[in-house]
């Protein structure tokens, strides 16, 4: 069962110095009660692909072919109500910064019953809800947190607020764009565990975008790994981080400092920048910067697929 | 020894103005750094590695204590004072756009330094000279900041530091934000100069991936006091005091089947306003026993200096 399945999506931007080609043949599924990961470097696309997801890409932005099926539905054919009601219900986010999701003059229990608007409960039911998902979400006496304000919190506790009130509606889907980046790593650790916990209890699937590979590992059961607006490998977890077959994905990984244990005083890295994507080059996406390119790579590579493992690329690592 | 700060605090005044408080942004720090040497800071958000950085260089008021740069006091320096020192002390700041002007080229922005300091040179050379030192091509003089990526602008910021050849860099995250890709440059590029040009470096972060392999030294802190100092090897191996051993044991590794022995710390971080007394991690230490929250431990040890009165033994596991 999968609850959002993208298929063949293209997205681009109109700039004055031409169309921007944001996302290029990306497909990949999210199961049900799944956690899936999107790594992949600024500028692979991973924030429009989430503007894409909620239906709130900018003006100059306009999905130019592709299919977007959530729970049997196509967003893409719905009206702008139809999925202003799935936002925040059945589909929620949590961004990296949890300040900018919380309203800074009204109380947290306040913002946590506007959220409820949908639900036909009264309000003294939506303030049990609240007083309950806070304490899923592990803050002390959640009664009195309740009549607080969101500065009155530390960041991770500001964090684990965002996560219940996105949580709050029960979902099917939770996105979340980086929610650990700005947390320090005890507090990393902690709300990766309470998002893997709550994930469990509701029975929702996760969408998970980070471009830090140690919580990638440690939370995902499923990895997409995106660069400049292509998918070019997606797996397990197991898959991805034991045996990579794109070069991409195999060179990213060995860059990552916390893959060696052996200290070393010159890391590894990928030399080169992502191409123009108002200009994108024929052939395979990652070729200018590839160890192993050859004639081939100016072809479009295909799409090859080793026990469930998908790979875009002409010349796979063995 | 090119660095030596001795108790050094930074008091804050925050509050509405006729409830001023004071609180302890540094409280009490001591460390040296000697020449050549990589020295980490590490700590949550919050337990003052930023405000440190900032005392040492001047650009923050200091309380009480002593900086000596040079075998020379500078702490009670007045900002004119401070001036030509800063040619030897150079500072990376955080936001590698941010701390670029954008409206000037990338050109005068390296040039920057000699103009302020005054110090006669041939610019056009220099610049050219900086920009191929951080791996830059000439062009880029032209180019404004907006028009790097964040890789690109964090080189500038390196040659900018460089430019009039200082003796200490304290780079304040100089890989925040930069993809994994690109971070190992910036900090291979850090690497090379310091053995060329033998700088030292003060290089605050959290992460701790990236101590591991740059940092000789590192010193961990919680709530505006070092906790642990030593050698970054020995700290690794064998944290003694518990915070470190927690934060140590928190960092996530990309290896999804690693056997992950965690030791868990409750979220809560006391505020600065209200400091725990005795021991002021003891609200949170998994091994706290009975004299932790009456008496303040006094940081020990010669090159390895821990502040807790039960360092743990190698490999030690919560009770």
């Amino acid at each position: 069962m999968t609850v959002l399945s993208i298929t063949d999506l293209h997205v681009s931007f109109a700039t004055e110095s031409g169309d921007l080609h944001a996302l290029s043949n990306v497909s990949f599924d999210v199961p049900k009660k799944r956690i899936v990961g999107i790594v992949g470097e600024s500028g692979c696309g991973k924030s429009t692909l989430i503007n894409a997801i909620i239906g709130l890409l900018a003006d100059n932005g306009r999905v130019d072919s592709g299919d977007m099926i959530f729970e049997g539905r196509d967003l893409f054919k719905l009206s702008q109500s139809e999925i202003q009601a799935l936002r925040g219900s059945r589909i929620s986010t949590v961004f990296q910064d949890p300040m900018g999701a919380l309203n800074p003059v009204i109380s947290v229990g306040k913002q946590m019953e506007h959220i409820q608007y949908r639900s036909a409960l009264t309000k003294q039911q939506k303030r049990e809800n609240a007083e309950n998902m806070l304490r899923r979400v592990r803050i002390a006496d959640p009664k009195e947190a309740l009549t607080r304000f969101p500065h009155e919190f530390s960041g991770g506790m500001k964090q684990r607020i965002a996560i219940a009130m996105a949580l709050m509606m029960q979902p099917a889907l939770l996105i979340a764009d980086e929610p650990t980046t700005a947390l320090d790593a005890t507090l990393e650790v902690a709300t990766i565990g309470l998002l893997k916990d709550l994930q469990e209890q509701i029975g929702c699937s996760v969408l998970f975008i980070s471009h830090h590979l140690g919580v990638i590992a440690e939370l995902c059961d499923d990895v997409v790994v995106m660069y400049a607006g292509e998918v070019i490998e997606r797996g397990s977890t197991r898959q991805i981080f034991y045996s990579p077959k794109h070069p991409y994905t195999k060179r990213l990984l060995e860059c990552d400092p916390g893959s060696q244990s052996e200290r070393t005083r010159h890391l590894p890295t990928i030399p080169g920048e992502i191409p123009d994507l108002r200009a994108r080059p024929s052939g395979c996406i990652f070729k200018a910067r590839c160890h192993r390119c050859d004639v081939l790579c100016d072809t479009t590579p295909p799409e090859v697929e080793i026990d469930g493992q998908i790979v875009r690329c002409h010349r796979i690592e063995s | 020894m090119i660095l030596s700060v001795r108790d050094l605090e930074v008091t804050f005044r925050v509050g509405p103005p006729l409830h001023r408080q004071s609180i302890l942004g540094v409280a009490g720090v001591s460390f040296d750094i000697n020449a050549g040497e990589t020295f980490a800071l590490v700590g949550e958000s919050g337990s003052g590695k930023t405000t440190l950085a900032r005392a040492i260089n001047g650009l923050q008021k200091i309380s009480a204590g002593k900086v000596t740069f040079d075998e020379q006091r500078i702490d009670q320096l007045s900002a004119t004072a401070m001036k030509p020192l800063r040619q030897h002390m150079a500072m990376m700041f955080q936001d590698p756009v941010g701390s670029l002007s954008p409206r000037m080229k990338v050109g005068d922005l390296v040039a920057e330094p000699f103009r302020i300091h005054s110090v006669q040179a041939n610019l056009q050379e220099e610049t050219s000279r900086l920009l191929s030192l951080v791996g830059l091509s000439g062009d880029f003089a032209n180019r404004y900041p907006h028009q790097l990526s964040g890789g690109q602008a964090r080189r500038v910021g390196v040659a900018r530091a460089i430019a009039l050849n200082p003796r200490l860099i304290i780079a304040d995250e100089p890989t925040a934000g930069l993809d994994v890709s690109v971070q190992g440059e910036v900090l291979n590029l850090l690497n090379d100069l310091r053995e060329r040009l033998g700088l030292a470096m003060i290089i605050i972060t959290h992460n701790l991936h990236v101590v591991h392999h740059v940092a000789d030294r590192m010193a961990v802190m919680y709530l505006g006091r070092i906790v642990e100092t030593g050698n970054t090897e020995d700290i690794f191996r064998a944290p003694a005091h518990p915070y470190t051993a927690a934060l140590l044991s928190a960092n996530p590794e990309p290896d999804p089947d690693k056997a992950r022995e965690r030791i868990a710390l409750p979220a809560e971080v006391p505020s600065l306003l209200a400091r725990p007394q005795g021991c002021e991690f003891h609200t949170r230490c998994p091994w706290v026993r009975d004299n932790c929250n009456s008496s303040i431990p006094v940081p020990s040890g010669e090159s390895r200096r821990i502040a807790c009165h039960y360092p743990l033994a190698p490999g030690a596991r919560p009770p």
